[in-house]
């Protein structure tokens, strides 16, 4: 989060900047685009995969997943919304990605809401129906089995990820500014 | 690098499965009745058939790779979650292969077995060449060291219950 932190780039043309600052990769994968809502300035990295076909079993238009702002997708990523049966019947569940949360690359996401400022890191497994609270941390490689619960202010590891530590009430400050500056830094080439 | 050509593809589809656009499928591969196969599934029958019994889950990302010159078959009713890669010789009834779970070639599955995620089953090590291990019904495979154990049923019929009603809901909704 210096001044002198390296720019990232990507070849002009490989990413659609929409109006809401939105950076998503022409080769990202995004079924069903009109159930998923990203809050602006986020991005969504080569080779992702987000699935919005998955939607509830009631009729009518319903966002399968929700995005805050700065946000990040890292490449490889598969984010899709958690299903199981509810009074006899089968149906998935929106998932609801708060602000400032950046998931690293090749991670798998299936929780039901992730709070914001979390940070996800490479190679993770989420399991369905996780709940993530505000500013945690998932050390890469962790597989959270299905159903865990995530406080806020923890770092978890492992597999099955366990609660390793805590962090400083600092760390909202600090997540913040790292997904901004990400942000910033992300320019085409 | 020299490849040698693909094989030419030739697939047997049912008419109630499900192929979603983006899928790669290629070599001879049979998909049964009513299965569902997502995008981005890659099944690949490179050395010999593969054929998938009815009722299969084929989520995003997962691979399964003939290499042998025989026939690989999956039975009915099996879970592929996303990121999984199947190389077994066969695959029985009802298993589930959970996210980013690894099977190797040389082994036999039978039914009702779990994979869970992140684990990689590989055959025991007093294996000798050329032998294949079977894994016995209701093994679960799991933890980081991919131990296993036994399950002793608790839950199948709604875990069956569960399966059918998701692949049931999969078949309507999923973009074809």
């Amino acid at each position: 989060m210096g001044a002198f932190d390296p720019i990232i780039t990507y070849e002009k043309g490989t990413y659609i900047e929409t109006d809401t600052g939105n950076k998503v990769s022409r080769k990202a994968t995004i079924i069903g685009a009109t159930n998923i809502i990203l809050g602006g300035k986020s991005i969504i990295q080569t080779g992702s995969i987000l699935r919005g076909d998955l939607r509830r079993s009631t009729a009518g238009q319903h966002v399968v997943i929700t995005m805050g702002r700065y946000c990040l997708i890292g490449e490889g990523s598969i984010v899709r919304p958690p299903g199981k049966m509810y009074k006899g019947s089968f149906t998935f569940y929106p998932l609801r990605i708060s602000d400032f949360v950046h998931i690293g690359p090749n991670c798998i996401v299936e929780a039901a809401s992730i709070g914001s400022g979390v940070e996800i890191g490479k190679n993770c497994i989420i399991g369905k129906f996780v709940i993530i609270k505000d500013l945690a941390v998932i050390l890469p490689d962790t597989v959270l089995p299905e159903g865990t619960v995530v406080p806020s202010m923890s770092i978890w590891s492992g597999n099955p990820g366990k609660l390793i530590d805590t962090l400083p009430e600092t760390y909202q400050e600090t997540m913040e500014a790292k997904c901004k500056s990400y942000y910033q830094r992300f320019r085409a080439a | 690098m020299s490849r040698t050509g693909a094989p030419p593809s030739k697939i047997t589809a049912h008419s109630t499965s499900i192929i979603c656009q983006d899928t790669d499928l290629r070599g001879d591969i049979t998909i049964s009745e009513g299965c569902v196969v997502h995008p981005k599934a890659t099944i690949l029958a490179l050395g010999g058939a593969i054929v998938i019994e009815k009722n299969c889950v084929i989520e995003e990302g997962t691979i399964i790779v003939n290499r042998n010159t025989g026939i690989m078959s999956m039975g009915d009713n099996n879970h592929f979650m996303v990121g999984c890669r199947v190389e077994a010789i066969s695959v029985g009834n009802w298993n589930t292969f959970q996210p980013r779970s690894t099977v190797s070639s040389n082994i036999i599955i039978t039914d009702h077995c779990t994979f869970s995620a992140g684990t990689t089953l590989l055959p025991s090590p007093t294996l000798q060449e050329g032998e294949v291990e079977t894994i016995p019904p209701y093994t679960v495979i799991y933890g980081v060291n991919s131990e296993r154990r036994k399950w002793d049923g608790t839950g199948q019929s709604t875990e069956q219950n569960l399966r059918e009603k998701h692949i049931e809901y999969l078949r309507e909704i999923v973009p074809k």
